[in-house]
């Protein structure tokens, strides 16, 4: 036998034997999903990585069954919940027939939104997904926040995936009242929602001159208004405007300021922007 | 209250129980909540009596859908729906059944419309093609739904549970003989394996569509173009001098824009986010683009996509948006935006549109206008899918003579 066939047999035997294995192993694991996963005794990050395991065996042509059960599951443990909607999210870009679960999941994650350690994983998929249901429940958090699932600022950016969810109006209200003004994080959130209402300009130039504000947000505005009229960057980087009332100047001290410092460079930036790139549109 | 007074009017709960007939209560033009709504469809639902209020209910341009969102006009539409197919749906409810199937985008909306559509008496081929549409559309956006005849969504309600994808089969099964020409498609799905729970409700359907012995209903058992082709008046209003700016950021006059030939005009926004109507509406503005130059009408023919929500969509979106979707504007194919009210227009062409209360479009149809050329209103397309060949159909018999190729 020369070299040659000898090299060729070799390789062979472990093709085959390699096939043997990937085949045992696929079979054992796709025999074992509902014990080793759902039987509680081992430890609940062991029995994750177990999930994670068999909804890769399962394959993509398959529904995974494990994963769906075990969200569904309200006795199971969240973090094994956990990772079943982190694989159910990676599943759904990867599955030939995730069309066929994506319903059984919704409600899943509908079901976990009362969680509250699977809370924040459930709302933003749904929120991705646009789901009608759970818009309104952060809705309804933001009239009420004795009754809300997630802090404002958060229900706000959940929301914003979707302009046709009522939450440029909630963002407009926030704007008026004097309450959010002191949550920074809420006021930022419901500056980005407004950049993409035309008709919340001039709040946007008041949040733009307005030191009372914080950066973030005035950055933001600055943007919004360099996409809703580019012409008015212009003026604020030169003037600064004045802040109007509107129930918006709580905070003391609040003045009309020119844009100085990193606002000043983010102005700067914007109106080399804009002005390269609506060179040949003319605007109202 | 309110029960009381209800209970009054039908009769109590122990007497003789009249039917209530839709001239004791509110018009549709007092209709003004979502609560006033539900109130009527709960009393009228299944009364053929109550039929023209709902009817009415369900123009976009009413009242009760300004100022609400989009969530909030599901509802309406789906319990207004409901209570139209509550027994026998009648022919003049097909329009609007057949557009939530043609463009789907809500699940429980798409399961409503086809779960009633089972209630027309008898099947026919037209409806082939809007199921087949709602079932390709609806399938990466389905989920459980409910429906219960009170219009409610809430996942907690009570009502048969099933989903969109699921009512959509069943009706293409309803339609026996009627659904042959959804066969291959049907088959074509089911050879790229949907699933466990989709296939066989496919090969049940495929099954009960090729068992059905009845002799097949003729295309045209219910003829959809009486509804969906109407012929508008032309608008009392004279806006030859309403301004737009287009594509390019160049301003113009309605006159200057349609007046001297037939121009096609058909209405989008960019942020629709549904992709059956407006990314389909720009897909098919392109199409017609091509279609006229190879009939070599390219010139002789306008067109103009004008936008429902102009003071978002500005002139440099406009033109990313047609182009993203494949149209070429010109200067004889324009992507207008009204520069100033866009109410004129709104009402010059009955728009089928309504807005939130931050000024979104919530809802609005599919609609396609063809104009002669003093820009009056020839020919409307409206609610169903408009096709390129049957609009340039439209605009080519208003050419003069002398511009013809």
């Amino acid at each position: 036998m020369d070299t040659n066939d000898y090299r060729r047999k070799i390789e062979q035997s472990v093709a085959k034997a390699q096939a043997r294995h990937a085949r045992s192993s696929s079979r054992m694991l796709a025999a074992r999903p509902r014990s080793a996963v759902s039987g509680k005794k081992s430890p609940a990050k062991t029995r994750a990585e177990e999930l994670g395991r068999v909804t890769r065996a399962e394959g993509a042509d398959a529904v995974p069954q494990a994963a769906l059960e075990r969200l569904v599951d309200p006795k199971e443990s969240p973090i094994v919940r956990l990772a079943a909607i982190k694989l159910l999210q990676q599943q759904q870009i990867f599955s030939s027939v995730a069309a066929e679960w994506r319903p059984a999941f919704v409600e899943a994650l509908r079901t976990a939104v009362r969680v509250p350690a699977l809370r924040a994983a459930a709302l933003e998929v749904l929120s991705l997904f646009k789901d009608r249901p759970t818009q309104e429940l952060l809705l309804q958090g933001i009239r009420q926040p004795k009754r809300a699932l997630v802090p404002v600022h958060e229900a706000l950016r959940l929301l914003s995936t979707d302009i046709h969810a009522g939450v440029i109006d909630a963002a407009r209200r926030l704007m008026k009242t004097a309450q959010t003004r002191k949550n920074k994080a809420a006021v930022v959130q419901a500056t980005r929602i407004l950049s993409a209402d035309p008709s919340s300009l001039g709040t946007l130039e008041e949040v733009l001159a307005s030191d009372a504000y914080p950066m973030d947000a005035r950055r933001v505005a600055a943007t919004a208004i360099s996409h809703l009229s580019p012409e008015k960057v212009q003026a604020a980087a030169e003037s600064g405007g004045a802040p109007r009332a509107r129930g918006l100047r709580a905070k003391k001290g609040a003045s009309a300021a020119k844009p100085k410092g990193a606002l000043a460079k983010h102005l700067e930036t914007l109106r080399r922007v804009r002005g390269a790139a609506t060179t040949p549109i003319k605007s109202d | 209250m309110t029960t009381m007074k209800t209970l009054a009017m039908t009769g109590g709960c122990c007497g003789p129980r009249a039917a209530p007939r839709a001239a004791d209560f509110p018009g549709p033009d007092q209709i003004r909540t979502e609560h006033d709504l539900v109130r009527v469809v709960e009393i009228g639902r299944g009364n053929s009596s109550f039929t023209k209020t709902f009817l009415e209910l369900l123009d976009e341009r009413h009242t009760v859908y300004r100022g609400v969102e989009t969530p909030a006009v599901i509802r309406m539409r789906g319990a207004l729906l409901l209570a139209l197919g509550h027994r026998a749906l009648p022919v003049t409810a097909l329009p609007f059944v057949l557009e939530e199937l043609e463009s789907p985008h809500d699940a429980w909306l798409t399961a409503v419309a086809a779960h009633v559509l089972r209630k027309f008496p008898e099947p026919s081929a037209t409806f082939a093609e809007p199921l087949l549409s709602a079932l390709f559309n609806i399938r990466h956006r389905d989920e459980i739904v409910r429906l219960p005849d009170d219009g409610q969504q809430t996942s907690g309600a009570v009502g048969d549970t099933t989903t969109a994808v699921g009512e959509v089969i069943r009706t293409i099964g309803w339609l026996g003989r009627a659904g042959v020409s959804c066969v291959s498609r049907l088959e074509q799905l089911l050879a790229e394996n949907p699933g466990p729970s989709t296939s066989p409700m496919l090969v049940k359907t495929i099954e009960a569509i090729g068992s059905d012995d009845r002799t097949a209903v003729p295309a045209d058992a219910w003829n959809g173009e009486d509804t969906a082709w109407a012929i508008a008046s032309s608008s009392a209003h004279d806006i030859s001098s309403v301004r737009f700016q287009d594509h390019s950021g160049t301003e113009l006059t309605f006159a200057d824009a349609f007046h001297g030939r037939p121009s096609i005009v058909v209405f989008f926004y960019t942020r629709c986010d549904n992709p059956t109507k407006c990314p389909l509406t720009m897909y098919r503005f392109g199409n017609l683009q091509r279609l006229l130059e190879q009939s070599g009408l390219g010139d002789a023919i306008g067109m103009a996509a004008i936008t429902y929500d102009p003071e978002y969509d500005r002139a440099d979106r406009l033109l990313q948006y047609a182009e993203s979707w494949g149209a070429k504007p010109s200067a004889v194919h324009r992507i207008l935006r009204t520069v100033g009210e866009f109410a004129i227009v709104n009402d010059y062409f009955a728009l089928g549109v309504n807005f939130s209360a931050s000024g979104v479009v919530n809802r609005h149809q599919l609609e396609a206008y063809v104009l002669d050329g003093h820009g009056r209103i020839a020919h409307a397309v409206t609610r169903r899918r408009w096709e390129e060949a049957q609009l340039l159909g439209l605009a080519a018999r208003l050419m003069t003579p002398s511009r013809l190729p």
